[in-house]
């Protein structure tokens, strides 16, 4: 049985405008300690997805269908007062701004007790020996503790922020671009921490990224979210070598490949549709350079091409071919044409 | 020209898009009107002791006759209510008028030439706001004696501080934008890149202090005047809030005495708070120290 | 902060010295002789030229020595010192009424964003900022005290008695009972500043990454609401009481007069119709300096409660 199973998954905002259809369906599944990787770029729903999970949304979200099994049971079903039982104990999250994510006028002791204390049923002693512990997990100075958040260096917080993620020895950790703020040699040492973290304490993750490189180097799975849908999904060697969608074959061109670093990187024109009227068809033809007519009046499924490996594309061969294409500078400039 | 109007299209511009501050600008005409047509409004002089045959109309309770009832003095509350809107106007118009004019260029010169001049002025300004407000205006006019001019000018000396600090940021904004540069390029002279180009656009903010000094300046002309330093030839709200203050109104429960110059006071502050940005200045107050 | 001082004093002084009239008007009485006018004049220095008596004024200033009154033949600072601690106990009541009450009815406010009762508040909350404090005093005065007589109508003691030591005063439930009204009636204006200034900061800081981290961390929403969002809100309402003080001192002014509260500011009313020129200085610049100081202790609270801010770096 998987641990984390998401099933149709919608979460949507109510605006001024209309709803916005931020997480529109869907689904994946995760074993116990294996990892995840979602890609796609700012405002695909990536983040949301992981706020609809635990159900901590602004107020303006709400899910109108789908299913969270966690270790069994569906806890979009549950009372806020299982979930909050069920959070940091069994699932946490290590937040997108580690930089904003302790509270400033409190010492990282005062919010690593707080937590220990309240969620993990562990006196004061016990509370600091384990916060020292930790600490000592993820490369820290246990004197660091008594610092103020501000007092920390990027690298140094991003560690802190990990280190507090695994207090309650959960059972499934939710990284949303653990390490975007952070310069690049600061970035490999800790996605390599925590890929080391996670094999020796056996905790699932969820990991998400912009950057697709990143989850190449920590994650089993890909998922590819575009515009609120996901549009690949597969193993992560099998997603990055072999792209069946032409988003994720553009994705690939705009981070630096660290097999061939001179290699030009090549962005994707355009922005994603407005989510508050979505498009009929599939939601990424403006933007591709392959789409057809076909594209712009039907929405292609999510359809497994190959074993384990789906594409929701109406590309379903000789994609090769289309492969080589996108790794030309030209096919993505005529988009703009 | 151009300036005028470009002012004029942002003052009208921010009026269509906040109903706090039409209604604020409401109120304000609503209480011009009635300042104009005061002679026609009330239905008595509000010095008058007004009397039938012998009898004095001392304390009448309303009634069908007198709208407000009458004072211990005989006199018709609601015609002084009524005649109570000229000082108020009088009053807040004028010192919103030296706060605005003072404030502005103390901030456009200190936003402008930066430095030292901006220093000084800034200094200045501190010191001001380290003067308490309400007792300096009551040792000013107690001192230099009770008249409604009096009561502006001491209001007009400490109230530009708020406007010249928030003018002078936004100079400093406004003066990196590159059509001061382009102007200053052309060879235009300080004071008129300070006039023709950077004026227009801190207008409507300056606009919108003067608005909120109209409030405050009522406010205080009524405390000025409950306290017993009010022009005694005028009849104004505070004038009457003290009048009924020392003559045991409270006591008697001649509520219809002291509530409604209250009302028409706490009416034409807000007014000032509505249009002095209504959403964001109160709703959101941010420290002016920031 | 002296230098603000300084700047007041010598604008007090020369307002004062250059008023029309001869400021001993109200000392002297009209079967004086000319004789003992100058010894007068003399006694008080006024014979001296205007810059000597200005040198010995702020002379006498940094001594803390403020002259004699007028009106009551003592030495101000005897009479200040009489009043001043009335004027501290209606502030210090007024202000913790009004920032216990605003602060939580922020918090309370910013919870219930987007409700009627937000709403409602709010518009309560405007109509006791754009009140004439002295009116709701009045109003406070008419209900409470001659209709129901359930407060006492003026003064800090029940008629005829008088306390006889500032402990005494301070232990009779009396003096609380006299107290109560005015500074409700302060509170009840001061009360919009920090209540807005919370609302405002608390839907501000409900958008920082932390506060949604605490709920992520599955801690409680109240202590969410409370530890996170509200303990960095309030930081700013603590510098704003500053500005409540300000604000206090000049509301004193009216209120203490509406209900015969025997303080600075209504000593400073009294001195300025009996053109008493020494004690309305006086009570001027403490009022002055009451407010300075107390910018002073804002800004060192805050660098107290928020870690980031040292003093140094605020300056």
């Amino acid at each position: 049985m998987a641990l984390l199973e998401v099933k149709k998954l919608k979460v949507y905002y109510q605006t001024g405008r209309g709803v916005n259809q931020a997480v529109d369906g869907i689904s994946f599944e995760l074993d116990q300690g294996s990892s995840i990787g979602l890609v796609g770029e700012s405002g695909c729903g990536k983040s949301t997805t992981v706020k609809g999970i635990v159900r901590v949304m602004p107020t303006n979200a709400f899910i109108p269908e789908g299913e969270v099994y966690f270790n069994g049971s569906d806890i979009l079903k549950s009372a806020e007062k299982e979930m909050r039982q069920l959070r940091w104990r069994d699932i946490s999250i290590v937040p997108q701004a580690a930089m904003d994510s302790l509270n400033p006028v409190y010492t990282v002791r005062n919010q690593f007790l707080e937590v220990m204390q309240l969620k993990g049923d562990l006196n004061k002693k016990q509370a600091l020996v384990r916060a020292k512990e930790l600490f000592a997990l993820v490369g820290l100075n246990s004197d660091l503790l008594n610092y103020y958040p501000h007092q920390f260096s990027g690298g140094m917080k991003q560690r802190a922020v990990i280190a507090l993620a695994l207090a309650l020895n959960p059972r499934l950790i939710i990284t949303d671009e653990p390490v975007t703020a952070l310069d690049v040699i600061v970035q490999h040492q800790i996605l390599n921490e925590l890929k080391e973290l996670r094999q020796q304490l056996g905790l699932a993750m969820v990991m998400i990224t912009h950057d697709i490189s990143v989850v190449a180097q920590t994650c089993d799975q890909i998922a590819v979210m575009y515009a609120g849908k996901i549009v690949e999904k597969g193993k992560g060697k099998q997603v990055l070598k072999n792209p069946l969608h032409p988003y994720t074959m553009g994705l690939k061109n705009c981070f630096p490949n660290l097999n061939q670093p001179n290699k030009e990187l090549i962005a994707i024109a355009g922005s994603p549709p407005d989510l508050i009227d979505p498009p009929p068809g599939c939601r990424f033809y403006e933007r591709c350079p392959f789409a057809m007519t076909q594209c712009q009046l039907e929405e292609p499924g999510l359809e497994e091409l190959e074993s384990g490996h789906l594409s929701a594309c109406f590309l379903r061969e000789d994609i090769d071919q289309y492969r080589n294409k996108a790794k030309e500078v030209e096919t993505w400039l005529q988009v703009i044409i | 020209m151009g300036a005028i109007k470009k002012t004029v299209a942002g003052i009208s511009g921010f009026f269509r898009q906040d109903k706090f501050a039409v209604t604020g600008v409401l109120i304000y005409l609503f209480f011009l009107l009635i300042a104009i047509l005061a002679p026609w409004l009330a239905p008595y002089n509000p010095h008058e002791m007004i009397r039938e045959g012998s009898q004095f109309m001392f304390n009448r309770p309303p009634d069908g006759q007198f709208i407000l009832g009458t004072t211990n003095m005989g006199r018709d509350i609601f015609s002084q209510l009524v005649y109570g809107a000229r000082p108020a106007l009088t009053v807040g118009f004028s010192a919103a008028f030296f706060v605005m004019v003072a404030g502005t260029l103390v901030g456009l010169i200190a936003g402008y030439y930066r430095g030292k001049v901006d220093q000084l002025l800034m200094r200045i300004t501190d010191i001001a706001f380290g003067i308490p407000f309400t007792p300096f205006v009551i040792v000013l006019v107690g001192f230099l004696g009770p008249s409604i001019w009096n009561i502006v000018m001491a209001m007009a000396l400490l109230l530009w501080r708020d406007t010249a600090r928030v003018i002078r940021s936004q100079v400093l904004t406004v003066r990196e934008r590159g059509f001061i540069e382009a102007a200053r390029v052309s060879g235009a002279s300080d004071l008129r890149i300070i006039f023709i180009y950077i004026a227009p656009n801190i207008l409507p903010l300056s606009f919108l202090y003067g608005s909120l000094a109209i409030g405050w300046a009522i406010l205080t002309e009524a405390a000025v005047s409950f306290l017993g330093f009010g022009d005694p030839q005028v009849i104004s709200w505070g004038y009457m809030l003290n009048d009924a203050y020392v003559s045991q109104a409270l006591s008697r429960g001649a509520f219809y005495w002291f509530i409604p110059p209250g009302i028409c006071v706490m009416l034409a502050v807000m007014a000032g708070f509505y249009i002095g940005r209504g959403s964001e200045e109160i709703l959101h107050p941010r420290l002016k120290n920031n | 902060m002296i230098l603000t001082m300084w700047v007041i004093a010598t604008i007090l002084f020369f307002i004062f010295r250059l008023m029309p009239g001869n400021p001993l008007v109200a000392y002297i009485d009209p079967t004086f002789t000319e004789e003992q006018q100058q010894i007068l004049l003399k006694q008080f220095g006024l014979d001296q030229p205007l810059w000597y008596q200005y040198f010995v004024f702020l002379k006498n200033l940094g001594q803390g020595e403020l002259g004699d009154s007028f009106f009551f033949r003592d030495s101000v600072v005897n009479v200040i010192g009489k009043v001043l601690p009335n004027t501290i106990y209606l502030m210090l009541l007024s202000l913790l009424l009004a920032y216990t009450i605003g602060i939580m009815s922020g918090i309370y406010l910013a919870w219930k964003r987007g409700e009627r009762i937000e709403t409602v508040g709010i518009v309560l909350t405007l109509f006791t900022r754009a009140a004439p404090q002295f009116w709701v005093g009045m109003i406070l005065l008419a209900v409470f005290s001659f209709r129901f007589g359930l407060f006492p109508s003026g003064g800090a003691s029940a008629a005829g008695t008088v306390y006889a030591s500032e402990w005494e005063k301070l232990l009779s439930p009396s003096f609380y009972h006299h107290l109560f009204l005015p500074a409700l009636t302060l509170a009840i204006y001061l009360l919009g500043l920090p209540l807005l200034l919370m609302r405002s900061n608390m839907l501000d800081v409900m958008k920082e990454a932390y506060v949604d981290m605490a709920s992520m961390r599955g801690l409680s929403k109240l202590r969410v609401m409370l530890k996170y969002a509200a303990r960095n809100a309030c930081l700013p309402v603590v510098t704003a009481m500053a500005v409540g003080i300000g604000y206090a001192m000049g509301g004193n002014v009216v209120i203490e007069t509406v209900f015969s509260w025997p303080g600075l500011g209504r000593l400073l009313v009294k001195a300025v119709s009996t053109s008493d020129y020494p004690l309305a200085q006086g009570a001027f610049i403490l009022i002055a300096g009451v407010m300075v100081i107390m910018n002073f202790v804002a800004d060192l609270l805050y660098s107290i409660l928020d870690p980031r801010v040292t003093l140094e770096n605020r300056r």
